[in-house]
């Protein structure tokens, strides 16, 4: 195990370096210049043509790409991802700080979702076909079909607009958090309901199932000790995949809540052609995405015992 | 039986608490106490913190001032009390009031004022002062500027410059070496009505009175502008008690309260308070680099073209079309000084577009994605066109790609914008219609020889009488040349509970300095 962690952080240096090496390249290829952009805000008028070579000087923008790159790599790999172009401030800082508040967001939300999932998913495999399998399978498909941006707006009507107890936006108090919480784990949670349902549902017809059926166990000892156990690979897996929320997914309900997560710091960042703050982006959440793969990786490993990490390529799996 | 009536009782008492809950509720309302604070949410950051910028439009005018201010069209004193062109125009000598000073406590002198302007020629931002041009700067005694230009001050439009937002003037103390006026802003020390207390980057800024303010005292405790960038959420935010006005961008033209929301706003009590802006937006041509837009017919067709009326039906009415002058009649050198000579007349279109030889003529326009209003234009103009046998095709792109794109020759049409905040109508004038001006280029509107001089007379003289003058010439020529179409007036509008009272609007500025609120 401790092999196979090492060597899946070993894969961080050649991602890290491929990753940000395309993220420079397009920002390059993007039609539109930083200095241009940059300048515009910060002058409120257009820029003249010797502000834009003033700009592009002083910030290495008229050196050749690869030295461009090159410069930005060797002071990244110091620990230096240098500052905005827009504000000055320290872009590890910002990360940091919007790193934070999307953590709060997406495990609050997360959990959430697990726990409205887990119990309606799971009791609609037991019950697969009744009323409230059907009930259950309905309330997901129609809250799939809604944009979690749109549920936002609906939750802030009822629970800010018509009852007024809780705020709409901001992110200064523990309340403010409710609102892009809910939005954000109920989408969730519509999705997961069908994939715990459909886990489950897979899980109880297999053999060991059967087996612990015939050796008279109750309906509750076979799921908690039995089925959830195995059907829960596939959910850990797509809790992984929710990790974009996380990772600037969630830009559209951010922005709805002026929540201060990484989506909106990167949006802001994309639309100013703020450099530094797109490499930095783009290096710190290849980092993140390979840790929290591989903990994920891990988690699935301890679920299931079974999972050969030293067997990737499915060779002899049966 | 009995448990279910007792049950049906219950329910039946707890209803009936709650119908007296609601009408204390409401007999409480109807008596409202004065508030001493107030939140307004905003669609921009402040930018309090900035590497090399001046802070955002509604920063500088809460929490600072000019030399100078533009007011009904006047350059007006604000920290200066006087000016004096001196030197055939080669300097313009400012004579600062005394006993100023910043809210940190600290003197507001001439040294401190030509310590921003070094800052902006360090950083080389303009801001319409023509500080490139601006040879030295020096000051005599405490209360005296003087700036020498090296060939000369183009002349009025310099002066109005001078009350550019770039050209607050924020102490020494502001910046992260305090004296370095190249280090980066890290706090707003200005000498507005209003202090920072409070800023956290994209989140809010918090004002309180300035007491070091020389004019008249603010009447609330706290202002705390918060940022929502989503047009929708800030409207919600409003609905929901969470703040207590919605502000418009003071630039106009983005980060605004949807207009198709105002009406409904209104019907739920609150106000809406609406100022129209010397900023119109228009039908560019991309003449520049396309031949075709060099022929007039062809830009006198698109005029006839239009139904400026159907336009503002886009913005529930709330925003006025372009029908008579080239601005709205907010500010004095925009009132009745030249009137369009082109009225909707779609089969003079046809003709005039044969006569051009361009029957089923199909531009390309332009449309930034990231303002729904301009999809929702480009759309009722794409329908509008074809009446007149114009086969408009829309291409519409993200913010950044339409920056770069607008600069090629592949595009014929785009919306865009002439004049701007009041302050600004001078330099956006000239920066539009006269080629030699550094920001010239960025619109698409047709000049000529004719046109840049006549916007010169507009701009330049100091003598008021002159100034009209040369607006009556200026607007002559764009109409007589065609220069562009004007689709509607724009303007800013503060959306607001009911009990808030006393914004006023300088130029096309809210202000809160005498705003009382009672809740």
């Amino acid at each position: 195990m401790l092999k196979y962690i090492f060597r899946r952080l070993l894969y961080l240096i050649p991602v890290m370096i491929i990753t940000s090496f395309i993220a420079y390249m397009l920002v390059y290829l993007s039609p539109s210049s930083p200095a241009q952009i940059i300048l515009k805000a910060r002058y409120t008028s257009e820029p003249t043509q010797e502000q834009v070579e003033d700009f592009n000087e002083e910030y290495g923008f008229d050196k050749p790409i690869l030295v461009q790159y090159t410069t930005w790599l060797n002071k990244a790999m110091h620990g230096d991802l240098g500052k905005s172009l827009t504000d000055g401030s320290d872009v590890w800082e910002d990360f940091i700080y919007s790193f934070k508040a999307s953590a709060k967001l997406y495990f609050s939300s997360q959990i959430l979702a697990l726990f409205i999932a887990l119990p309606i998913g799971v009791y609609s495999a037991f019950k697969a076909n009744s009323l409230f399998d059907r009930f259950s399978r309905a309330y997901s498909l129609v809250g799939i079909s809604l944009p979690d941006f749109w549920l936002g707006m609906i939750l802030v009507y009822i629970f800010s607009i018509t009852l007024n107890i809780l705020p709409s936006f901001g992110y200064t108090s523990p309340k403010n958090l409710i609102l892009p919480m809910l939005a954000l784990g109920l989408s969730s949670s519509f999705s997961l309901i069908r994939l715990v349902r459909t886990s489950v549902l897979e899980v109880l017809h297999l053999n060991y199932i059967r087996t612990a059926r015939s050796k008279g166990l109750s309906e509750g000892q076979i799921m908690m000790k039995h089925a959830l156990r195995n059907a829960m690979i596939p959910i850990v897996t797509v809790l992984g995949i929710h990790l974009t929320h996380f990772i600037g997914g969630a830009v559209a309900v951010e922005s709805m809540f002026a929540w201060p997560g990484l989506g909106n710091f990167f949006a802001k960042a994309a639309g100013s052609q703020d450099i530094p703050v797109i490499q930095g982006f783009v290096l710190l959440s290849a980092i993140f995405f390979i840790i929290a793969n591989l903990i994920i990786d891990i988690i699935c490993k301890q679920l299931d015992p079974r999972i050969d990490f030293h067997n990737e390529s499915g060779k002899n799996n049966g | 039986m009995k448990f279910g009536m007792k049950r049906l009782l219950c329910f039946c008492m707890v209803a009936l608490m709650m119908v007296g809950f609601v009408g204390c509720s409401n007999a409480g309302a109807s008596s409202k106490s004065e508030q001493t604070e107030m939140k307004v949410a905003y669609g921009k950051d402040t930018g309090v913190a900035s590497e090399k910028g001046n802070g955002d439009m509604l920063l500088t005018i809460f929490a600072g001032e000019r030399l100078v201010e533009v007011v009904d069209g006047e350059v007006v004193p604000s920290i200066a009390e006087s000016w004096e062109v001196k030197d055939s125009g080669k300097t313009i000598s400012f004579k600062i009031k005394e006993g100023l000073k910043f809210s940190d406590g600290s003197d507001l002198t001439a040294k401190e004022v030509k310590f921003k302007f070094d800052r902006n020629i360090a950083l080389k931002n303009t801001s319409w002062t023509e500080v490139d041009r601006i040879e030295k700067i020096e000051v005599p005694d405490d209360y005296t500027i003087n700036f020498y230009y090296k060939d000369g001050m183009d002349g009025y439009v310099v002066l109005a410059g001078f009350a550019e937002y770039g050209n607050t003037i924020v102490s020494p103390n502001s910046f992260q070496t305090p004296g370095d006026p190249t280090t980066p802003m890290v706090k707003f020390i200005g000498s507005g009505p209003w202090k920072v207390a409070d800023y956290v980057k994209d989140q809010y800024t918090t004002f309180v009175p300035n007491e070091n303010y020389a004019g008249d005292p603010v009447k609330l405790e706290k202002i705390t502008v918060s940022m929502i960038k989503d047009d929708e959420a800030r409207v919600l935010a409003l609905q929901s008690g969470d703040v207590d006005a919605v502000v418009d961008y003071y630039h106009g033209g983005s980060a605004y309260t949807p207009r198709n929301v105002l009406s409904s706003l209104k019907e739920e009590g609150f106000q809406v308070l609406k100022q129209e802006m010397p900023m119109t937006t228009v039908l560019a041509f991309n003449y520049t680099n396309n031949e075709a837009w060099k022929n007039i017919k062809l830009r006198q067709a698109l005029n006839y073209a239009i139904n400026k009326d159907e336009i503002s039906g886009l913005f529930d009415g709330w925003i006025s079309p372009a029908n008579d002058a080239y601005f709205s009649d907010c500010s004095p050198y925009t009132t009745a000084l030249g009137k369009q000579s082109y009225k909707y007349d779609p089969e003079k279109a046809k003709t005039l577009l044969a006569e051009a030889g361009l029957a089923g003529f199909s531009p390309k326009m332009i449309v930034n994605s990231e303002n729904a209003d301009e999809v929702k234009l480009a759309e009722l103009l794409q329908s509008m066109l074809k009446e007149s046998g114009i086969n408009l095709q829309l291409d519409v792109m993200d913010a950044t790609k339409y920056a770069e794109v607008k600069k090629t020759a592949d595009w014929d049409l785009c919306s865009y914008y002439i004049g701007g905040p009041e302050r600004r109508i001078y330099s956006r004038n000239e920066g539009r219609f006269d080629k030699t001006a550094p920001e010239f280029g960025s619109s698409g509107c047709f000049t000529s020889d004719t046109i840049a001089a006549a916007v010169q007379k507009a701009v330049d003289p100091f003598d008021e009488k002159e100034r009209k003058a040369g607006f009556k010439e200026f607007y002559a020529a764009i109409d007589a040349e065609a220069a562009c179409v004007p689709l509607y007036y724009d303007a800013v509008f503060v959306v607001a509970n009911e009990g808030v009272e006393g914004i006023e609007f300088i130029g096309s500025e809210p202000r809160f300095g005498q705003v009382t609120y009672k809740k």
